[in-house]
């Protein structure tokens, strides 16, 4: 490896914005998402604060977790499905934020340069979902054992396996949002690249407008009717 | 009603040997799998009580048996478990496990995922529009946080004061119904408002961003009746608009 190599690989790295509280951002956002009951700070808009505010752009980060959020408004976590890491994704979209972008009023929606990291954010959240899957299966795979000692008078295998599984999901959010601070900004680049003009904040608004309509009572058309009143009469003023 | 009649006549003074049901229970998912679901997470929230059982083995392997549930009202259900359990039921338990689980999780499910997440979450994104993200985020989750703790403290509550009377008291476990109705008309306010002031910003901004909403609105309706990933609808639009690209035409592209 060459020099210039060398040192361009260093500073993607040190590009991470106070390291040791992002990974601790990390892993305790992990543990929300997936360890239990959630305190909803997982949710791409408050990882994207706290990313945000880490990264000493906090509006930036607000921004583009709201933008991942409208994406994902409603998740039926029902069963075994789960839904994409929303957190990992705020992480890679705040990691790939250009500098540029002005978030005053509205008009940060029509940014097309928040594209990329929006686009990032959604990729890292589909991977993220993906090492969690993993990590189950692993727990699958551990818990036979476990579960036939139980049966037979010892819980410890048990228990040790379930505080392995918490302390395995900390590690996990810690190394991921590391790795995903350290690559979202190239892949983001790349995106920008291929679509240099293409206003995501505009499409991530509708299809989070969409989501809502979904679950909104349709028995009471009277909020919908009281809401785009409200909504027209706070753009007009 | 903030809460159903039951958790008011509910006895809220929960047994001291109780509490490490409830905080333990807290991480029910951790360890979640395809086979047996949250059976660990039983195991780990209910061990404390089981060791102390005489028939030790007997009682941890009746909770070895796979176990799901929604994890706002998986609190009453191992609360009354522990219940029973501690006053050697166990049959009793996982007779009763088995019946109230499935009914009380799609209750929870409904409730949460539905309409108290979606409703908070719109709370802090309209923040954000508004451009007041601090009081919008703060909000959503002193909100969510509140309807948390009293829910699941209450439901914990009610499940040791039931014990295996819990599937008589389905009904009274229903989550606040003033708290859904509050939840719906936020969602009801926040479609209409967003659609009608994106809208009309996107127009003021360019007609190009108001095409581009629009076009989202209808992909994003087609899509979500196909159970697509609102993520992967926005990948594929972004892609369809960069092949486009490719074909440049004088009006230029949104």
């Amino acid at each position: 490896m060459d020099g210039a190599r060398r040192a361009a690989r260093r500073t993607m790295v040190s590009e991470v914005p106070a390291f040791g509280w992002t990974v601790l951002a990390g892993a305790v956002l992990a543990l929300d998402d997936a360890a239990g009951v959630s305190l909803l700070i997982s949710e791409p808009v408050f990882a994207g604060a706290v990313f945000g505010l880490l990264s000493g752009r906090f509006a930036a980060g607000v921004a583009a977790g709201a933008l991942l959020q409208c994406l994902s408004m409603v998740t039926l976590r029902v069963g075994g499905a789960r839904a994409p890491e929303g957190w990992l994704g705020a992480a890679a979209a705040v990691a790939a934020l250009p500098p540029e972008v002005s978030f005053d009023g509205l008009d940060w929606l029509s940014a097309a340069s928040l594209t990329g990291p929006v686009a990032a954010g959604i990729v890292a959240a589909f991977l993220g979902r993906a090492l969690r899957d993993f990590q189950r299966r692993i727990v699958a795979l551990c818990a036979g054992g476990a579960i036939e000692r139980a049966a037979a008078g010892d819980a410890s295998a048990a228990t040790r396996l379930h505080v392995a599984a918490i302390g395995a999901h900390a590690v996990r959010g810690a190394a991921s949002v590391a790795v995903v601070f350290a690559m979202a900004p190239r892949f983001a680049a790349l995106v920008t690249a291929a679509v240099p003009d293409v206003r995501g904040g505009w499409i991530a608004l509708g299809i989070g407008i969409v989501a809502l309509g979904r679950v909104a009572p349709s028995r009471r058309r009277w909020t919908w009717v009281a809401g785009a009143a409200l909504g027209a009469l706070w753009v007009l003023s | 009603m903030a809460l159903s009649g039951f958790f008011r006549k509910a006895d809220l003074k929960v047994k001291r040997d109780l509490w490490p049901v409830f905080w333990r229970g807290w991480t029910l998912d951790a360890s979640w799998h395809a086979e047996r679901m949250q059976a660990l997470g039983v195991l780990f929230a209910l061990r404390p009580l089981l060791e102390r059982n005489i028939e030790r083995g007997v009682a941890l392997e009746r909770h070895t048996a796979p176990f799901n549930a929604n994890t706002w009202m998986a609190p009453a259900l191992l609360a009354a478990m522990a219940r029973l359990e501690s006053e050697r039921r166990g049959a009793e338990a996982v007779r009763m496990r088995d019946i109230v689980s499935p009914v009380l999780s799609g209750i929870g499910d409904i409730f949460v995922w539905s309409r108290c997440r979606p409703a908070c979450l719109v709370l802090a994104v309209t923040g954000v529009l508004v451009g007041s993200p601090v009081v919008g985020l703060l909000t959503a989750l002193g909100v969510y946080i509140a309807v948390l703790a009293v829910h699941t403290w209450h439901g914990f509550a009610a499940g040791a004061a039931a014990g295996a009377d819990l599937a008589r008291k389905l009904p009274a476990l229903q989550p606040s119904r003033a708290v859904a109705r509050a939840a719906h008309v936020i969602l009801g306010l926040a479609t209409g408002a967003w659609c009608v002031a994106g809208g009309i910003h996107a127009w003021r901004v360019a007609p190009s961003a108001a095409f581009l909403l629009s076009g989202a609105l209808a992909v994003g309706y087609t899509a979500s009746k196909r159970q697509l990933p609102a993520g992967l609808v926005f990948l594929g639009i972004v892609a369809f608009l960069g092949v486009l690209r490719l074909f440049h035409s004088p009006a230029g592209l949104p």
